[in-house]
């Protein structure tokens, strides 16, 4: 196997361990899945095309700021900002759980845009305030408060909501 | 207050919410190396070459056992008497004359139980 065929394979490897967390992360800035899709397949196409992954010393952030820079001139191409999809499902619920899908979507959707895109990071792309702090550019104590706000206002919303649920049913 | 605690669990909760998975990468497959091409063209070679030659050595080893016929050689003219005469008549010395009635590789077969002229004359011991 030469060198470009083990940098294919390893880019198939980073899409299948990520591609979740980076479609859900572009999903929430672009606002819609299908345009988070075709962003996510340009960027590994292009690094695909280029080679190399192995100048970028922290792999998984490196694809993650692809992203969020892609989706950015994405945006600024076509000057638009398209508000969140809040029809399409972002998350494959547990027990098929499908109103509590609905319910953390809506709450997601209601957080401020810095604070989302901290809480999904984290959460979900699995990254370090100091790995956020560098892909936002802000510090990592920065990324933390922002991930502490967003955890509690994701709590309160997901619990009035199912406690406004729960009291409707009686 | 909520605790660090509770933190945690609700952490562990919105994982246990798994992101959709994005659709199949499609990767434009390169053609392989022509190192593999050229490598493959000539074991299909040596292949085929091992496999004809074990065709034709298959083929004489049967002919050779074959018991309905025998090899006979035989001049391109058949050896008559008329023939001999004619050629003693035209050839410049004995011995070209001879040497014209050589044997050459028989197109036809003759069955096993026939005989030639020729591979009678053959078997008898002349003395010139």
């Amino acid at each position: 196997m030469d060198q470009a065929e083990r940098n294919v394979t390893e880019i198939e490897v980073l899409y299948r361990q990520h591609g979740a967390a980076l479609l859900l992360f572009a999903m929430t800035i672009a606002g819609d899945r299908s345009r988070a899709q075709d962003v996510i397949h340009q960027v590994f196409l292009r690094l695909l095309q280029n080679g190399d992954l192995s100048r970028a010393d922290d792999k998984k952030a490196y694809l993650f700021g692809c992203v969020r820079n892609a989706v950015l001139n994405d945006q600024k191409i076509g000057s638009r900002h398209t508000p969140l999809d809040a029809d399409t499902a972002w998350f494959s619920p547990p027990e098929r759980d499908f109103a509590g899908e609905q319910n953390l979507r809506r709450a997601l959707g209601a957080l401020p845009d810095d604070q989302r895109v901290v809480a999904i990071l984290h959460v979900w792309g699995e990254l370090t305030f100091s790995q956020i702090g560098s892909l936002l550019g802000v510090s990592s104590n920065t990324a933390a408060s922002r991930y502490r706000y967003a955890l509690g206002k994701l709590r309160e919303t997901m619990l009035s909501k199912e406690k406004f649920c729960a009291d409707s049913g009686r | 207050m909520p605790t660090l605690d509770d933190d945690e669990r609700f952490e562990s909760y919105l994982r246990q919410f798994r992101p959709l998975v994005p659709e199949a990468l499609p990767i434009p497959r390169r053609p392989r190396s022509v190192t593999w091409i050229w490598a493959a063209a000539f074991a299909a070679v040596v292949i085929l070459g091992v496999l004809g030659l074990r065709m034709v050595s298959h083929r004489t080893g049967r002919q050779g056992t074959t018991p309905a016929s025998v090899e006979v050689v035989q001049p391109t003219r058949p050896l008559t008497m008329r023939n001999a005469n004619a050629l003693l008549a035209s050839a410049p010395s004995y011995k070209a004359a001879v040497d014209s009635m050589a044997f050459h590789p028989q197109d036809s077969t003759i069955p096993k139980d026939k005989q030639s002229a020729l591979a009678v004359l053959a078997k008898e011991k002349i003395k010139l």
